[in-house]
């Protein structure tokens, strides 16, 4: 009998320790909303809904929460930090799953094309009244994300139009101009771009640019199409444009005018090439002015701004989505709308890199100088490269591929392979590991 | 009367022994159940759809696509996927070999009468083993850096050329090694360590006292009596050096190099699967892998039976 009762004991306590087991492993679920709710994270009382919103790190959207809950009792926001590459990760596995996704969620402007491949995943927000506001967007920021099936999965929440910092003290060392608008009117093509890297070459040392992927990475946005057309079939060594990014990717790199750092790395590396002056030209979004002034403030004064030649593309920003999963789509609108208005993209402007609402473009925020940059007015730029940036459909496979290109441009550029060769066994294997996608 | 009732029905009394132990000291069962079924749900369910999924296309969103044997047929063809387990293998090597060198060397000195402070020194080579593998792995890319490294601006002191660590296929695998090795020295040592004390001192005095040199006993006795643990070292080393991941995704970058030097198998499997979203074929490759690490664990086995 003591015996019995002993092991009822050891059986309470085992139940005990898995159910903190099981605890455990709820509290991990992307919700701590406890019981069936976890699975959606949001939830309805008598009064209020709750609404869960994933989204990473300094991307404007912890600020807005805040203010959000604040004027609004009914429908309250309950967010969730998980890291640019958590977000993406956990929505694809949640969504592939059926359940655990949230109301709302970021999606990059980089990785909008393969969660729109499945347009069902997420709702219309046509149907929820986007049509009616989508005129307060850039129209190819709106476009960014419309599905194939014209379904628009997101929101714009963020913008970044490239642009071309530069230095002032190595562009006046190798004789070249210094001030903004002169740049601009000598530096308007790529072949102009490639003379004046030369020149300063052979005056400073100093490479025009960290690695000559990154001429490649920014004539192929400049485009309509990249990797695939709209069929989503595979253009790589068909496509006009693809073809004048390699042209000039050889040229930048017989001309020996390009480091052999990452493209826009950001690794420790890339940053002390930065700090030293290197490279003397960053092509990249305009939200990389903040990163710069952020790495080498040392630099303070020396960085300038001048529209990218021939053209803006974009790379960054995000949009906002709301997946299928929730139950509160209306809601769920609401917050969408109001975070991407043009009031709250202005007050976060610094987080999302450039407002793709051109509301936002207020004479108070292009006449604002900005010391880091020698007091230049850089929004003016900013302004003039978002409104006439050109977006390249990018398609579901194209990380895959890209990956491809990067490591074939950089055997180029670092173990001084034959060019054409190179890219020719790419072209073969891109086209063969297609399959791999279902294609 | 057991006994007559063994007797009566002898099969019942062999054949359910397993069910019979677990039922008789389930409380025992439910005590560890938590690993079990937190491992039945996150562990055994992930494996076993893995194999459906080597069967399929899928990109991780949309519906899953099922084409037979594509993924294992482009497999047996794609060169990477070769080159990443030779790759593997040289890094296995050359981080091995040393590894487990250094490891006995420094064992054997901790272990030597004339060495003071030893509990200091043992805590201090184990340090490594338990600093987390990417940090370790930032630290020595900035030691490898090809730009602004500081082993390229010592080299360069000395007059010799800079190395593109990252890039050139033989330097990329020689600087994964020195991380491994530099990580596992002091693991492995502590392990001969307690195989290095559990040798008799007797054997040792005898040695001495017939005038054996301090080689002679090495050779003699140490390797002899140690070689059960050098067994055990190096198959736990096979299975890490098979599965080696951090290293040269931190100091790569991810690519593996542009000659694709540092693309280990394990680099290669997870690139397919999150980089570029080939979620059916990167289930092939891991079950290739599997393969392979079944067959080394094997001829591993093999090796320590006929010595024994």
């Amino acid at each position: 009998m003591a015996n019995k009762h002993g092991s009822k004991k050891a059986l309470a306590s085992v139940l005990a320790s898995v159910a903190v087991a099981v605890g455990a492993v709820a509290a991990c679920a992307p919700s701590s909303v406890s019981g069936v709710q976890a699975q959606t994270g949001s939830a309805r009382t008598a009064n209020k809904v709750v609404l869960t919103f994933w989204y990473w790190d300094s991307s404007g959207v912890e600020k807005l929460i805040p203010l959000w809950n604040k004027t609004h009792p009914d429908i309250q926001i309950k967010g969730q930090l998980m890291g640019w590459a958590g977000v993406h990760q956990k929505l694809s596995t949640t969504l592939a799953a059926g359940s655990g996704a949230p109301d709302l969620t970021l999606i990059d402007d980089t990785m909008i094309d393969s969660f729109s491949q499945n347009p069902d995943k997420f709702y219309d927000l046509n149907n929820l009244g986007a049509n009616q506001i989508k005129s307060q967007y850039l129209s190819w920021n709106y476009k960014l994300g419309t599905a194939s099936n014209g379904e628009q999965v997101g929101l714009p929440f963020g913008a970044g139009p490239t642009v071309m910092y530069y230095r002032v003290d190595l562009f006046k060392k190798a004789g070249l101009p210094t001030d903004p608008a002169q740049v601009a009117k000598t530096i308007k093509t790529w072949d102009e771009y490639i003379k004046a890297g030369e020149q300063l070459k052979k005056k400073t040392g100093a490479y025009m640019i960290d690695t000559p992927v990154t001429i490649f990475d920014t004539i192929r946005d400049q485009g309509v199409q990249s990797y695939f057309d709209r069929s989503n079939k595979l253009i790589l060594g068909t496509n006009p444009q693809i073809k004048k990014a390699l042209a000039y990717f050889n040229k930048v790199n017989a001309a020996g005018i390009g480091g052999k750092f990452t493209t826009n790395g950001g690794d420790a590396q890339w940053v002390t090439g930065l700090q030293k002056g290197s490279f003397a030209t960053v092509l990249d979004g305009c939200w990389d002015g903040f990163e710069i002034e952020a790495q080498a403030p040392q630099l303070g004064g020396l960085w300038r701004v001048a529209p990218m030649p021939e053209g803006a593309g974009n790379y960054g920003g995000c949009m906002i989505a709301l997946p299928k999963q929730g139950k509160y789509a209306a809601d769920a609108m609401k917050v969408a709308e109001w975070f991407t208005n043009a009031e709250n993209q202005t007050r976060v402007m610094s987080e999302i890199g450039f407002p793709s609402t051109p509301r936002s473009f207020t004479p108070s925020v292009t006449n604002q100088s900005v010391a880091y940059f020698g007091g230049q007015k850089v929004n003016q730029v900013y302004v003039q490269a978002a409104e006439s940036a050109k977006v390249p459909y990018r398609g579901p496979q194209f990380n895959a591929i890209d990956t491809l290109v990067t490591q074939s441009l950089n055997q180029i550029v670092t173990l001084h392979k034959n060019p054409q060769q190179t890219w020719n066994n790419l072209l073969n294997q891109a086209s063969r590991q297609l399959q791999l996608g279902g294609q | 009367m057991s006994i007559r009732m063994t007797a009566a029905h002898p099969t019942r009394a062999t054949k359910p022994t397993v069910w019979k132990a677990i039922k008789q000291s389930y409380s025992a069962y439910l005590f560890i159940s938590p690993f079990y079924i937190l491992f039945l749900i996150f562990g055994l369910f992930p494996i076993i759809f893995s194999i459906y999924l080597a069967f399929c296309s899928w990109n991780g969103l949309g519906p899953f696509k099922f084409t037979g044997l594509q993924n294992f047929k482009f497999l047996l063809t794609d060169n990477l996927f070769w080159l990443s387990l030779y790759n593997t293998l040289i890094i296995w090597v050359e981080s091995t070999i040393p590894t487990l060198l250094f490891a006995l060397v420094v064992a054997f000195l901790l272990n030597a009468p004339f060495v003071r402070l030893k509990s200091l020194f043992r805590v201090m080579y184990f340090l490594p083993y338990v600093t987390s593998t990417v940090a370790v792995a930032i630290v020595f890319s900035s030691l490898f850096g090809s730009n602004f490294g500081l082993i390229n601006a010592a080299l360069q002191i000395f007059g010799v050329h800079r190395v593109d660590w990252v890039n050139n296929a033989v330097f990329v695998q020689i600087a994964v090694s020195c991380i491994v090795i530099w990580r596992s020295v002091g693991y492995n040592a502590v392990i001969y360590l307690g195989g290095l004390q559990s040798i008799p001192n007797e054997l040792y005095e005898a040695a001495t006292l017939d005038g054996a040199s301090w080689s002679q006993i090495f050779r003699r006795i140490t390797m002899p009596m140690l070689r059960p643990v050098i067994v055990f070292t190096v198959i736990l080393s096979t299975i890490g050096g098979m599965q080696i991941f951090a290293e040269p995704q931190i100091l790569t970058g991810g690519s593996g190099g542009a000659s694709y030097g540092g693309l280990t198998s394990a680099l290669y499997q997870y690139n397919m699967a999150f980089g570029s979203h080939y979620y059916g074929y990167a289930s092939a490759v891991s079950w290739a892998l599997f393969v392979v690490i079944a067959v080394f664990s094997y001829v591993n086995w093999k090796l320590t039976v006929r010595g024994e």
